[in-house]
Formats: C-alpha cells, sequence, structure tokens
C-alpha cells in the first residue's frame, strides 16, 4: 500500500468517524496532520477509536488481517514528541509491504 | 453458528474450573461463546469457538481477538477468567520466576485481552469487560502475597480502564469470588479448604450459578450505569 493510499485511508476514517459523532469535527489530513501530540486535534479515545478503524480498513484494503502496533509505530519517530499522518502513512506503507 | 443475533461473549480460561463453568451456562442460554486455554478444547457446542493460547502472549492475543472479531462480527461481553493461583508460598520463599510467569498470566493476560478487547468495543460504542479477582485480596493471609497482589492489580486496572471506556458506553467491572470447588482448590486438601472456607463470611462454597448470577447482573444492557464496580462474593471486604 502506497503511503497516498494510507493518507486516504486516514481521511476516510477519521470522516467516519466526525459522522458517527464521536469527533465532532473534520479533520482534514496532510502529511503534517498531528495525529498523536498536544497539537492533534483527537484525544485519547478518539485516537485509539481512530487507530483501531483504520486498523479495519487497512487490513481490508490490503486483503490481510495488519495490526498497526503503537510501540512499533513510535519506534520510526523517535525523537518526536509527537505522530503524524505522513510517519503513519509510512509505517502502514512499511507492514503492508 | 446458530443464531448470529444473539450476544456475543469472550470468556478467558474455559478448560477447566469457573471459565469452563461459565462457558456452558452462556451457552445454554444462547449465547454464542469464544474461549481460550492453553489445552485443547473441552467444550463441544455448535454456539462455542475455541483458540489454543497463552493469554500473557501479547501477539498471540492479538490474533485471537481478531479471528473473534471475523467469526462473530461483534464483542458483546469480555469475562477475563483465565489466571491460576500457584501454592501457597511465604514472600521470602517464592522464586522470581513463580512470581513473573503469575504476573505474566494474571495480570498482562488480563491486560492485553482487555487491551485488544476494547478495541473493538469502542467501534461498537458499547460492550461489558469484567474482570475476575479474589477474596484472596480481602483477606491478605500469610502465602499469598503474589497471587492476592496480582489480582489487587486487576481491580485498579479495571476501575481505571472504566473511567477512560466509560465515555463510549462500555462498563467495566470485577467480579471476586470466594471459594468454586476446582480441580485445583481440590488438590489443596480439605484442611486447607476447611481453613480457607472458616475466614468467610458466608462459610460456603459457591455454586456457578452464583458467579454467573454477577456476570449477568454487570452485563446486563439495564447495567449500564454500572461501572468501575467490586462485588466480592461471600466475603464483606
Amino acid at each position: 500500500m502506497t503511503r497516498e493510499k494510507a493518507l486516504q485511508l486516514m481521511q476516510v476514517s477519521l470522516d467516519s468517524l466526525q459522522r458517527s459523532g464521536v469527533l465532532k469535527e473534520r479533520i482534514e489530513v496532510s502529511s503534517d496532520t498531528v495525529i498523536l501530540g498536544s497539537r492533534s486535534s483527537l484525544d485519547s479515545l478518539g485516537f485509539v477509536t481512530f487507530i483501531s478503524d483504520l486498523e479495519e480498513r487497512v487490513s481490508a484494503e490490503s486483503g490481510r488481517e495488519r495490526y498497526l502496533v503503537i510501540g512499533d509505530i513510535h519506534s520510526l519517530n523517535a525523537d518526536q514528541t509527537f505522530l503524524s499522518a505522513a510517519i503513519l502513512a509510512e509505517y502502514i506503507e512499511r507492514i503492508t509491504q | 453458528m446458530v443464531n448470529d443475533n444473539s450476544p456475543a461473549m469472550v470468556i478467558t480460561g474455559t478448560s477447566r474450573g469457573i471459565g469452563n463453568g461459565m462457558a456452558h451456562f452462556f451457552l445454554g442460554k444462547g449465547f454464542r461463546v469464544a474461549g481460550c486455554s492453553r489445552a485443547e478444547s473441552t467444550i463441544t457446542h455448535e454456539n462455542y469457538i475455541h483458540a489454543r493460547l497463552n493469554v500473557g502472549a501479547e501477539e498471540q492475543v492479538r490474533t485471537w481477538v481478531r479471528s473473534i472479531k471475523n467469526d462473530f462480527g461483534r464483542i458483546d461481553i469480555l469475562v477475563c477468567n483465565a489466571g491460576y493461583a500457584p501454592a501457597n508460598l511465604l514472600m521470602a520463599m517464592t522464586p522470581g520466576d513463580v512470581l513473573e510467569d503469575l504476573f505474566r498470566t494474571n495480570i498482562a493476560g488480563s491486560y492485553y485481552v482487555c487491551r485488544e478487547v476494547s478495541k473493538v468495543m469502542v467501534l461498537q460504542k458499547s460492550g461489558r469487560i469484567i474482570t475476575t479477582s479474589s477474596m484472596a485480596v480481602g483477606l491478605h493471609e500469610e502465602g499469598t502475597s503474589a497471587y492476592a497482589a496480582s489480582k489487587s492489580a486487576i481491580v485498579e486496572m479495571t476501575k481505571i480502564m472504566a473511567k477512560e471506556l466509560a465515555p463510549l458506553g462500555i462498563t467495566c467491572n470485577v467480579i471476586a469470588p470466594s471459594m468454586y470447588m476446582t480441580d485445583a482448590v481440590q488438590k489443596l486438601g480439605d484442611k486447607v479448604i476447611d481453613r480457607a472456607l472458616d475466614k468467610l463470611t458466608i462459610k460456603r462454597k459457591l455454586t456457578i450459578e452464583e458467579i454467573c448470577n454477577v456476570v449477568t447482573f454487570f452485563a446486563d444492557p439495564v447495567s449500564s450505569c454500572i461501572t468501575g464496580q467490586v462485588i466480592y462474593m461471600g466475603l464483606v471486604c
């Protein structure tokens, strides 16, 4: 799965969470969007819900069970105090290769 | 599966004891039940699926919960029952490997299962999580430092989980049974069993129906405001 596709899936996921009321406002995803961190629009529960939903979509899209492991994601970004959409997309690209 | 609309329940530790009894009870009520144990399944029922795994192994739990979601489509109730009590040992005599294995199964095992199932439940915006503590927490008996500590940790974990998941309509509660007759308890011998019973408020063994009654109460849709609670059975704590 390409990073671009991963970013698309993130947008689809966040939009569905907004429609279901988990998110109050729409989040427009770009590479710089902060997913986890002080500047994120997601609170902790919102993040968990987003990651769980995204995991299902990545699995469905790739045709195989995939697991988004938070500890593994952060290992790609050890010097930062936040998780960006770009880093998450890079991780999804890697695990779906 | 006979009925895809019946409640979907996950119970850990279903090969024997309380977990086995609980699985039979709820299968009899028409639930779909997914169970697990380190051993082969001892339950044959068209609404039961079994997995062999070690709940203390994070990857195995992750894969298992995903498979349940795929098979059942949802998870309505989780009962974290898997755990064990080692032979009574004073703290000064408890080996490190016994302690670590106990904590891995009783604490980390419950933690991993709750974590993975909660991710399914947050997408549903509904669910009931019931973890298992023990009378040991209230009795503070010599020889139970490791076991009682592990069960005390379950209480604290569950209360925090209750606060974290409340906004999404998921309740988390603890059942703390007193004495239920299992193979492991029988091996302790009559003297030990009688001494333990004597320390209880209600000095007799529990039945599986009594234990499942508490689970049923916690799981009931009408119990949606009951969360972060501990019901000790047979003991005033």
